[in-house]
């Protein structure tokens, strides 16, 4: 691929950026290493309250995403992604360092529950891809998430064994502070995210982009909500394409809209596929007879293949339609589930399907988050894909807790593996319908909406 | 205009995290208190120094490289010997790198063997 040069004030924004949602990504991955080191009794700095109080902690964290993500979201749209993105990053180091000092469940659910998951929302890959949808130049978006994507996926990959080693070496309550030094860089990593302002000089061809970008902003309906705020006007470069002219509307528009309605559908099947594999695959490997190390390495070629794929992905979707890509990959789970299911069961099989997943992983994210952009434009796009990420949270507990459910019942999780596959066939075909086009000017709330 | 490969730049800044990542952890697994297949180079070092200084020997490679199993402590020890590289790898790893002897063999039979 050979296009014009990023200026390096934007190379410093993606590598920012990249580090972020690899150390965000990375650090909440970890939390599963710590449930028998801070939960179970008769260990050394342990806290002893159990598994089940551990567990209700990490769902609340997780509840506190999805349902933090459209608020931060919409926080990013308004005052800019940097400030979320460094409010996120204090709030996150606030949990993980009061974590190591809450020895009850309650406080516990505070910290490592309730601070670790807002932190998250606001500190994590999903709001820097929204930030490089929205200040990236239009032919280096797809790229650029793609970028991000894989790099997300490479924290899941490398701060994992990093974060067991910590904890092996220096014991659980060091392992969570070196985390909290690290998610301690990010607001000031964030300072990056800024958007290049109005008289910034700027190497690449992106300068005039935004020079007139700002000048449309000036010159247009939102001109009167940016009140001489510099930085929210930034925020606003090549943002041009948006027709709703508040967040209300905004709102309106794509809650009104069939098309948003498949998103997130396809969204929540993402969700449950995704939880409902990491979670319950080693448990279903053991059972069919395979060893906890073949079930480790499934894990981590599930995380090694999932950069090569959201790299790839990202790629794709800058130069193919997103609603296609969306339904070859949905499609494509489909298939390798269904495979997994039907061939006979060895550790190659267990391995195989590891790899295939890795590279469909998050692959949906770039086209996902494009696709938002695409039919409403940038300029709520942080707000808009927070939905959608909080229907892949719904959809994400839900496979869990449908997984262990049935499991339960019926003693087996081939029901659960067979529904992961209709799943993914309702995902690809919802897909098809999705209007890849901006979404028509609307008239205002108002008026109509 | 000037143009560029961005995907040469981009696997790079990915192989740089992994480069840094994998540092970090095998730099973390060198502090675990319990001893670890250990990479020795040790070129100045004569074989009956090693053989004699060394804990657990469990290979040769020849030209100064060893495998021993150590702890942090005796690490730093055979660095104070005059080691260049005394380097800490998890099992694994070790394995992987053509560590494969299971069990540490009898200083006397690598000497009476001689080097590989």
């Amino acid at each position: 691929m050979k296009s014009p040069a990023l200026s390096s004030r934007l190379w410093l924004l993606l590598v920012a950026g990249c580090i972020i949602g690899l150390l965000a990504f990375g650090v909440r991955s970890s939390f599963g290493l710590f449930v028998d080191p801070i939960s179970q009794p008769n260990r050394p700095d342990s806290f002893g309250f159990g598994r089940e109080a551990f567990a209700m902690a990490l769902a609340i964290q997780n509840l506190a995403w999805g349902i933090g993500q459209p608020v931060a979201g919409a926080l990013a749209d308004r005052f800019g992604p940097w400030r979320v993105v460094a409010g996120g990053g204090v709030l996150f180091t606030l949990g993980l360092v009061l974590m190591t000092l809450t020895s009850d469940p309650l406080h516990f659910n505070i910290t490592a529950g309730l601070l670790i998951g807002i932190g998250m929302s606001g500190a994590g890959h999903n709001t820097v891809l929204a930030a490089f949808g929205q200040l990236m130049p239009p032919e280096r978006r797809a790229w650029a998430m793609g970028l991000g994507t894989a790099t997300a996926s490479l924290g899941q990959f490398l701060v994992v064994p990093i974060g067991q080693a910590f904890i092996d070496a220096y014991g659980w309550i060091w392992a969570v502070l070196a985390m909290a030094i690290a998610i301690a860089t990010t607001p000031l990593l964030a300072l990056a995210l800024r958007a290049p302002q109005k008289n910034e000089p700027t190497d690449g061809p992106h300068s005039e982009k935004i020079s007139s970008a700002n000048a449309s902003v000036a010159q247009g309906s939102h001109a009167s909500a940016d009140k001489g705020a510099s930085d929210e006007s930034n925020a606003r470069v090549a943002n041009t394409t948006s027709t709703a002219t508040s967040l209300r509307h905004a709102l309106g528009q794509a809650f009104g809209y069939d098309s948003y309605w498949l998103l997130l559908a396809g969204f929540f099947v993402c969700g449950f596929q995704l939880a409902f594999v990491t979670v319950h695959l080693p448990p279903y490997l053991n059972d069919v007879g395979l060893t906890a190390s073949v079930a480790s390495w499934s894990i981590a070629l599930i995380g090694l293949f999932n950069v090569v794929g959201g790299y790839m992905s990202g790629t794709f979707s800058g130069r193919m339609s997103r609603r296609l890509l969306l339904f070859w990959i949905y499609l494509a789970r489909a298939a390798v589930t269904a495979g997994f299911m039907l061939l006979p069961m060895s550790p190659a099989t267990a391995l195989a399907f590891g790899a295939a997943m890795g590279l469909l992983w998050l692959s949906t994210v770039p086209p996902t988050v494009q696709l938002v952009g695409v039919m409403f434009g940038n300029r709520y796009l942080s707000t808009l894909f927070g939905f959608v990420f909080l229907s892949h949270q719904v959809g994400a507990f839900v496979g869990v807790w449908l997984g262990g459910r049935i499991y339960a019942e019926t003693g087996s999780y081939n029901w659960v593996w067979w529904m992961s596959v209709v799943l993914a066939l309702f995902a690809a075909l919802v897909h098809l319908p999705i209007r890849e086009t901006l979404y028509a000017r609307a008239p205002a709330p108002s008026a109509g909406h | 205009m000037r143009v560029h490969q961005p995907h040469l730049r981009a696997i790079s800044l990915l192989l740089l995290f992994s480069a840094v990542g994998f540092g970090l952890w095998l730099w973390l697994q060198s502090q675990r208190e319990e001893p670890l297949p250990t990479l020795i180079w040790a070129p100045n070092l004569e074989d009956a120094v090693v053989l004699e200084r060394a804990p657990l020997i469990l290979d040769r490679l020849g030209g100064g490289w060893w495998w021993v199993e150590a702890t942090p402590f005796e690490r730093e020890k055979l660095r104070g010997l005059g080691a260049h590289l005394a380097l800490a790898v998890p099992q694994p790893v070790a394995r992987m790198a053509g560590c494969t002897a299971e069990l540490p063999r009898d200083p006397q039979e690598i000497e009476r063997l001689g080097p590989p």
